[in-house]
């Protein structure tokens, strides 16, 4: 080892020099340390030479060797420094050094020997910054940059999130589930009210949680690509209230508005949320906190009598699919939602929701009923002007327990009083009338779900449900038109008492496990008791010209029935999966114990139930995919089906069930193609089914002008088929997506008249539909498209035929950020009707919105039904008749709005 | 044992008395110096996401560094829990398939001023030259950690859109590491980018010296179409773009309004120089 000093006097020149051309920068406070490598004289290259603070052996610089062994490094603290030399091949040697001079020149001599030979595997034991294998934890502070106004602002600057100008996340092509604050959540998909309005001031780190699950003990074993972000709170961040407030009013012509106020508080261990909206433009409040009242996803393990409720017996809610609800919907509707959640201790949790709403809604409906059929041949007409009220009041209570982090008890128990009172003002027939249902129901569902990890591939699931539901029907009409059914006795009002409740008590437990080889084993076992009960009574009160002021009961018009069903099953399940396929056979084996008691009369069916089934994946080649489900099942008849005797579902129609514990069975199979997918220019899919049910429920319709007699009837072999075409193809020259879509269903089946006995009804729809829409990169574009659709009855040689369509275009146009409108036009054609035209009816909505991020504001305008247009003719056609029906549609107007967030 | 190769017969054993005249002499004859000429070989892990690895292996030889990426995801050992990643995918998910893909070679030379890469675009094979500025690393960190036997220090550096936060141990003083990244006083024993899709290099293996071949042609490399990084990017774009836009006009409509994202690569790159504004 050697090693020479030298002043830099005599070199000065050349320094200056060196200086140039290695590093330009020099100022006079640096001392620079700079000299050459050699080994036995000669220069070498690739030497690493930093420079510590003698104390505490900070690095304060560090350089290589270039090729010509030339070295040099600049610091600007001064005192003592250890200089050290390394290379592999080489002793290391290092100088302990004071310079004085801003140039110091120091050469080094180096030797052979040190490090020989490096033969090495490294095994990293744990992958240290990922927690754990899906789980990505940001520390926020690494990404601030000052001028972030929002938590949106944030996950715009983080590498890989993407949030769209509506503020809809994505991580990667996924959108996110929710955004949860310390692993809660209120809002779920409509997360943008948290992620536009909270500061960053309180947040430490954000976790991005990959293949999320609900339920934290099925994580890893059950299949998800979901997505969720997780905020973390700093353990000292203050409970923060934000919120924001929306208004929306028409300042001329008819008076529409909409109202809101949202105020939160997110602290570590309280969350706070409250809601409270009213409008009458037609928006259905309570759908804003829907995600809020339902809890827990049917389609989780371990979950049961999710959908278990009382059957609706009498419903005039208007029901037009393909249009837009808001349009029919006179309404006044006030929402308050109170909701909390508690963290009193890491392992427990508190959640509470709440919320009144007291609703009016009104709406308007003619419908011209025309029955074609041989020798029945009448038409009926029905002017109705329905007034409702609503008073529904829910509360919901969850707590959630983790003792340790491989067990979870879960226990959600709600309270709801949902009552209406409804005034319909009829003219039947051409005969005034009025008519009243009364609904007041209560209910209560309380469910226990305990999870247990056994290991990282297995748990076991298990859950307990109590349900007990209320719904009893006051329905009264003050005319009789019954004459032809009751006599001609005179009767001031038909009314009729119904009792609806239910019970239920379940219980399941699902034992579920993932191989290391993807395969999937599930098996569950279940036990439920249910007991329904269905009371209703038709009474006629007796008119003043009556001879005995007596009361009337028809017995075949009341009921008194009670269902029993009591029933175990064992569900499994298995997958098989492979590169290219994956098989899963299932099978439900299951005892019922069913009971049926109406009046004094009882009636007793146990029944083995056996449903297998078989669902296959197969990717045939890298772009094409097929999918496929075979199933065979056995069901028991539901409560509707069963009732004895007849009640009344409106003026019109009296219906009964078909007193018979009947099993039904049904077989079938669905077949489903996929070529390419959506980012492919070309992307298709044909699907193909097909069903037999062997035993289904038909009707016997007893028709009169009047009245309609409905009967249920166990009827055997129904067949059910469908082919559905969809192909896509994005056309390059114009930068857009053409669509096309190409459907056939067609059905066999019998139904019965009486007076003409059974007939054979043979349905076939035949669906077709062509769009448009553009993905230009311009701020203009447009989505357009055309579906027509045929449905035609045939039965006894005689075709019914109705052609409808429906036609829109909608425009886009965006200038930046901040300001959006849209234009939607559409139509609707229903086709000719013995008595009707073909009818077009044409819609036209107009938007626009301004975004002031600067001061968190957004203003909007919007132009409802442009063209005006009051009702609305909707068309149908059914097995034995042919109807249309008018709505009355919200008139236009235009509001002006202002959202304002805090 | 060392073996020193001489320059064409030129000696300088008395460096103290250079003079500027001498150093232009010096400079002017770069092929006229010493190396100390033996190869260093590691291999790297390369994670891009949870579900692939991929292997990398990174040659380095007088300043000069040559990085290979297999183009195909090594086969997943048994043990680890991969086994939901081959779902069969929905029609919603979204694979490319730009053809066949070429493995990645990344030539870097100490004194060029531009790096070579080899990039695959189509299933054709191209020679791309990235004037990368040298990253500037700040090694101010306390933070230590033990991988595998190496002690390991933190140091971050802000490349193209991202911060790279690297492990590098001071035992082996090599200024090198995985795909395009070195520098640093040590060679980079795990590197990762900060983000939502952090893309991982661990340090598998070391071999020194490594006497074997480094497995690239240069000629073979040098009779590719060229392309600067900048017009391949651009070129790599407008097809992602496109993709993008066929998914969107296949989406369901949102309600009144059209939703426009910027673009999230997902690579480790997120903002080239040239987009900057």
């Amino acid at each position: 080892m050697l090693s020479k000093y030298m002043s830099g006097k005599k070199i000065k020149q050349f320094v200056g020099w060196l200086g140039l051309c290695l590093l330009p920068v020099f100022t006079q406070a640096q001392v620079a340390i700079h000299g050459r490598v050699s080994v036995k004289g000669e220069a070498l290259a690739g030497v690493r030479i930093d420079l510590r603070l003698a104390a505490d052996s900070q690095m304060q610089a560090y350089t290589f060797s270039d090729t010509q062994g030339n070295y040099r490094l600049q610091t600007k603290h001064s005192g003592k420094f250890v200089l050290r030399f390394r290379s592999l091949g080489f002793d290391p040697f290092s100088l302990t050094i004071a310079p004085t001079q801003a140039d110091t020149l120091i050469d080094a001599q180096m030797q052979v020997g040190g490090v020989q030979r490096l033969q090495e595997v490294i095994v990293h034991a744990k992958q240290p910054y990922r927690k754990g294998r899906d789980t990505i934890e940001l520390a926020v502070n690494s990404f601030l940059q000052g001028d972030e106004r929002n938590v949106e602002d944030l996950l715009r600057k983080i590498p890989g999130i993407n949030v769209g100008t509506d503020g809809s996340i994505k991580i990667g092509n996924k959108e996110v589930e929710k955004v949860m604050v310390e692993g809660d959540d209120f809002f779920e998909k409509g997360y943008r009210l948290l992620t536009q309005n909270m500061s960053v001031q309180p947040l430490e780190k954000i976790q991005v949680l990959q293949r999320y699950s609900n339920n934290k003990q099925l994580k890893g074993i059950e299949n998800s690509d979901k997505v969720a972000l997780n905020l973390q709170l700093k353990a000292d961040s203050k409970n923060q209230w934000l919120g924001s407030v929306g208004l929306q009013g028409s300042p001329i012509g008819p008076k529409y508005y909409q109202a809101s106020v949202n105020l939160m508080n997110f602290g570590k261990r309280n969350k706070y949320y409250m809601l409270a909206s009213a409008n009458n433009n037609g928006y259905d409040a309570v759908s804003s906190i829907n995600h809020l009242i339902q809890s827990g996803s049917a389609n989780e393990p371990g979950q049961i009598g999710v959908n278990v409720s009382t059957p609706t017996l009498i419903d005039n809610t208007p029901n037009l699919p393909n249009f837009d609800y808001r349009r029919t919907n006179f309404n006044n509707d006030k929402l308050i939602s109170l909701n909390t959640i508690l963290n009193p201790t890491a392992a427990f949790k508190i959640k509470w929701l709440g919320f009144a709403n007291p609703t009016k809604k009104s709406f308007y409906r003619n419908t011209v009923q025309e029955y074609n059929l041989e020798d029945i041949q009448f038409t009926t007409t029905e002017n109705y002007d329905f007034a409702r009220k609503i008073d529904n009041y829910f509360t919901k209570l969850e707590l959630q327990y983790e003792p340790s982090p491989r067990t979870a008890l879960n226990y959600t128990g709600t309270l709801g009083s949902l009552n209406s009172n409804e005034v319909g003002t009829l003219l039947f027939n051409t005969i005034a009338s009025s008519e009243t249902t009364k609904n007041k129901g209560y209910l209560t569902n309380h469910n226990l779900t305990y999870s247990y990890k056994l290991s990282e591939r297995k748990a076991l699931v298990s859950s307990i449900r109590f349900i007990s539901q209320q719904s009893p029907v006051d329905y009264s009409i003050n005319q009789y038109y019954y004459q032809d059914l009751f006599g001609t006795n005179s009767v001031s009002e038909v009314q009729q008492h119904i009792d609806n409740n239910l019970r239920y008590l379940g219980a399941t437990t699902h034992y579920v496990s993932r191989q290391q080889n993807g395969n999937f084993f599930e098996l569950g076992l279940s036990s439920t008791y249910q007991q329904q009960q269905l009371n209703s009574q038709l009474r006629l009160l007796p008119g003043p010209e009556a001879e005995h002021k007596m009361v009337m009961y028809p017995p075949e018009f009341a009921n008194e029935m009670t269902l029993r069903l009591f029933q175990t099953h064992l569900i499994s399940k298995y997958t098989v999966k492979h590169r290219t396929w994956e098989v899963t056979p299932r099978l439900q084996v299951g005892m019922a114990y069913s009971g049926l008691i109406n009046f004094e009369e009882q009636k007793r069916k146990n029944n083995l139930q056996l449903s297998p089934g078989l669902s296959a994946k197969w990717a045939i080649h890298h772009k094409g995919r097929l999918e496929t489900d075979l199933f065979f099942q056995q069901q028991n008849a539901t409560l509707t089906e069963l009732i004895p005797n007849y009640y009344t579902t409106g003026v019109r129609n009296f219906v009964k069930g078909m007193d018979d514990l009947a099993t039904l069975n049904s077989s079938g199979g669905t077949l489903l193609y996929t070529y390419g997918n959506m980012s492919d220019r070309f992307f298709a899919n044909l699907h193909i089914g097909h069903q037999i049910l062997f035993d289904y429920i038909g009707t016997e319709s007893d028709l009169n002008p009047n009245f309609n007699l409905v009967q249920q009837r166990l009827l055997k072999n129904k067949t059910l088929r469908f082919y559905k075409g969809e192909l896509n193809y994005y056309l390059k020259p114009l930068k857009g997506n053409i669509r096309l879509d190409v459907g056939f269903n067609t059905s066999d089946y019998e139904t019965l008249v009486k007076g003409l006995g059974r007939r054979q009804i043979r349905t076939n729809r035949y669906d077709y539909g062509l769009s448009f829409r553009s993905s230009w990169k311009s701020s203009f574009n447009i989505y357009t498209g055309y579906l027509l659709q045929t449905n035609s009855y045939r039965t006894e040689g005689i075709t019914n035929t109705l052609t409808n369509g429906q036609a829109f275009l909608n425009l886009f146009l965006r200038f930046g950020d901040n300001l959006q409108m849209s234009l939607k036009n559409e139509s609707y054609r229903f086709g000719t009707m013995p008595q009707q035209k073909a009818q077009t009816y044409y819609f036209s909505d107009f938007s626009v919105f301004y975004d002031l991020k600067k001061y968190k504001t957004r203003f909007d305008i919007t132009a409802k039904n442009i063209l005006n247009t009051r009702s609305f003719r909707n068309a149908m056609l059914t097995d034995i008749s042919r109807s249309t029906t008018e709505y009355r549609l919200l008139p236009r107007y235009i509001s002006f709005g202002i959202d304002y967030n805090f | 044992m060392q073996k020193f190769k001489r320059g064409s017969g030129l000696a300088f054993s008395t460096p103290t008395i250079m003079n500027k005249y001498f150093l232009f002499f010096l400079l002017s004859l770069a092929t006229t110096v010493f190396s100390y000429g033996q190869k260093l070989k590691a291999v790297y892990e390369y994670l891009p996401s949870p579900m692939a690895t991929f292997r990398e292996e990174v040659y380095f030889q007088n300043g000069v560094k040559t990085s290979v990426r297999d183009s195909l995801a090594q086969p997943k050992p048994q043990a680890t829990d991969n086994a939901n990643d081959d779902e069969l995918s929905g029609s919603m998910s979204v694979t490319l398939d730009l053809g066949k893909v070429y493995r990645n070679i990344i030539i870097q030379k100490n004194n060029a001023a531009q790096l070579l890469e080899t990039r695959s675009f189509k299933g054709s094979n191209y020679l791309v030259s990235d004037e990368l500025q040298p990253l500037v690393w700040n090694t101010n960190y306390s933070d230590v950690d033990t991988l595998g036997k190496h002690i390991c220090h933190k140091a971050t550096a802000t490349y193209r859109g991202t911060t790279l936060v690297a492990y590098y141990t001071n035992d082996i003083p090599v200024p090198a590491g995985p795909y395009k990244f070195g520098g640093l006083p040590g060679l980079i024993v795990m590197l990762y980018n900060e983000g939502v899709n952090p893309h991982y290099w661990l340090l598998k293996e070391i071999e020194y010296p490594y006497t074997g071949e480094i497995p690239v042609n240069e000629k073979y490399m040098n009779a590719l179409p060229k392309l600067s990084l900048e017009s391949y990017i651009k070129k790599e774009d407008l097809e992602n773009e496109e993709r993008m836009r066929m998914m969107m006009s296949k989406m369901p409509l949102i309600e009144g309004v059209t939703v426009e994202r910027k673009k999230v690569r997902g690579s480790v790159e997120q903002v080239y120089e040239w987009e900057k504004n």
